[in-house]
């Protein structure tokens, strides 16, 4: 008995040394996502390996809004979410601090273009936002208490009175063209690729891009984070090595999503993208947030307090605590 | 006296035996609180919605948006499912069409309705009034076709003419189950008017409200609003039955 001891033991540890690295398991990772552009990075890291290269095997959950994202980062469902909306994070974070900690944010502005203002093709009266002046013209919002904000505060901001320059309503993205096309809605504040669909279709063409950014942040090139690549609270306290190997494969991914044209073949593959305009399609920038400066930091802290006076955030918040440097 | 008394306490013993669940899930602490607020906070969102004004607002919106669907959809589909029911022959044409949206869910139907209605009020009702139809369309005509026929051969021998037969005897034996389709309706209307002022663009209504409480982590306002909604459903199926007992005493004899 003890004989054969002698010749299994040193074999099964020899087997254990001589196995190659990869023969471990990966370490599980659940990820929401909130199927748009800005998922992007997790597609990227997916099809390219990166997670694997960090031996992680990341899954990708489909969540159909941003506070079911919240809901199931709080229960525990999820551990991370590659692109939760920042007021949403803001949100969570008054009612429960540490919740929601951003990794990676999204930059949107006039360069990197995601909201737009929309006029029917064929209003020839309409130039510029400034021409809604007492035409009381219908405008419809992207939906969501957000949305509706960022709309009405560009437009307020320009001088324009509701009532009497323009009347919102919100309606669902895929309501934006039939609705523009049906001369329901003369403008619409539609987010890409709706925005580019709308204009590729000749339904409409823009009038003004990155409003954001220009008329509530006060620059066109300041950043307006509206979402980010967030991790929970329990992920990083309890598997913090893993958190920061998928930070690594996140931040390659990010740089492909910035600089890789060949990247935009998986908005059409992933992300219920019109594959015509795959290519040209506006993108907001990714930043991993140890790439974030000061001057954007300022900028997002200005967003979320304008959403506080709106009513949309809670409470007054410091945006550098929905911030995890990696 | 006593046992009466108590009686009469019966229908509260599932309301409260359901707060006592769901308070003992919050004070265990078996959900988060962000995610499921404790009964006090969520009647304390009831009472200020109410006092405040803007719960009733939407409260009243909701309900007159029902109302009119269950209209239109009565209007509609109790002559017509007179109509099929009096034939066989003509019901089973058109039971493949009945049967085929009876199984669709309406709220899909909300691009079709968009499409051809567009956005704003008429959608809403509409798409809620069409639901409705079918659910009284279907009973009504089953309604009219399963009338006892010894009555209507008692009458037709007692003389009575066709449409004297089809108005006093058969119209007044598929009256009950018409009212079945009818309460049934009126609660599917409610719920698609809700779904269609969650997700096709509304800025009023209880469906309205409670979405946009949930976009902003609004929970014991979202749970009152949800609270509202599930007193008005309860409330107009407690009329149905009412107006049914009044009314329609003759059902099942």
């Amino acid at each position: 008995m003890l004989g054969l001891a002698r010749v299994v033991l040193p074999l099964a540890a020899a087997a254990v040394l001589a196995a190659p690295p990869g023969a471990t398991a990966q370490d599980k990772v659940k990820m929401g996502l909130f199927i748009a552009s800005s998922a992007m990075p997790y597609f990227i890291a997916n099809d390219r390996g990166y997670f694997k290269a960090e031996n992680l095997e990341v899954e990708g959950i489909p969540l159909a809004t941003h506070p079911l994202i919240v809901q199931a980062l709080v229960k525990g469902d999820i551990d991370t979410a590659s692109n939760l909306l920042s007021l949403e994070g803001a949100n969570i974070n008054v009612l429960r601090p540490g919740t929601a900690n951003y990794f990676s944010v999204n930059c949107q502005n006039t360069k990197w273009q995601l909201e737009a203002f929309v006029v029917g093709a064929k209003n020839d009266k309409i130039k510029s936002l400034k021409d809604l002046k007492g035409t009381n013209t219908r405008v419809m919002s992207a939906p969501g208490p957000g949305n509706l904000l960022m709309a009405r505060g560009t437009l307020k901001a320009i001088g324009l009175v509701e009532g009497t320059d323009f009347t919102l309503q919100e309606q669902p993205m895929p309501q934006h063209i039939p609705g523009m096309q049906s001369g329901q809605f003369e403008v619409a504040y539609s987010l890409e690729p709706v925005v580019s669909m709308l204009v590729h279709r000749g339904v409409g063409r823009k009038l003004e891009a990155g409003v954001i950014a220009t008329h509530i942040l006060g620059r066109p090139d300041a950043c307006a984070v509206l979402a980010g690549g967030v991790m929970s609270d329990k992920f990083l306290k309890e598997r913090p090595q893993v958190a920061e190997r998928l930070a690594r494969a996140w931040a390659k991914a990010l740089k492909d999503g910035n600089d890789d044209p060949k990247a935009r073949d998986l908005l059409a593959k992933h992300m219920n993208t019109a594959p015509e305009i795959a290519e040209t399609v506006p993108l907001s920038r990714y930043f991993m947030v140890r790439d974030f400066s000061p001057a954007q930091v300022a900028d997002f802290q200005k967003l979320v307090d304008f959403a506080v006076d709106g009513g949309i955030v809670k409470s007054k918040i410091d945006v550098k605590t929905l911030l995890k440097q990696f | 006296m006593l046992r009466a008394k108590l009686g009469a306490l019966t229908p509260a013993i599932g309301a409260v035996g359901f707060v006592v669940l769901w308070w003992l899930v919050y004070r265990l602490g078996l959900v988060d609180p962000v995610l499921l607020p404790s009964p006090a906070e969520s009647f304390r969102a009831i009472w200020d919605g109410f006092a405040g004004g803007a719960l009733t607002r939407d409260f009243l919106i909701t309900i007159k948006r029902t109302l009119a669907a269950f209209a239109i959809a009565v209007a509609v589909a109790v002559p017509l499912g007179i109509l099929l029911g009096s034939s066989q022959r003509v019901y089973g044409s058109v039971e493949f069409v009945i049967d085929f949206f009876r199984s669709t869910p309406a709220s899909a139907m909300f691009p079709l309705f968009l499409v051809i209605l567009g956005v704003g009020e008429g959608t809403k009702i509409a798409v809620a009034a069409f639901g409705a139809a079918l659910l009284i369309l279907f009973n009504t005509a089953y309604g009219v076709m399963n009338a006892r026929k010894t009555r209507q051969a008692a009458a037709r021998v007692m003389g009575a003419s066709r449409a004297r037969v089809m108005v006093d005897v058969t119209l007044l034996e598929s009256l009950p189950q018409t009212f079945i389709g009818m309460r049934a309706g009126i609660s599917f209307a409610l719920v698609i008017v809700i779904v269609a002022e969650m997700f096709i663009g509304s800025t009023d209504g209880l469906g309205q409200r409670v979405i946009n409480a949930q976009m902003i982590f609004n929970m014991p306002e979202m749970y009152a609003t949800i609270f509202a909604a599930g007193v008005l459903g309860y409330g107009l199926n407690l009329l149905f039955i009412v107006v049914e007992r009044r009314f329609i005493h003759w059902g099942g004899k």
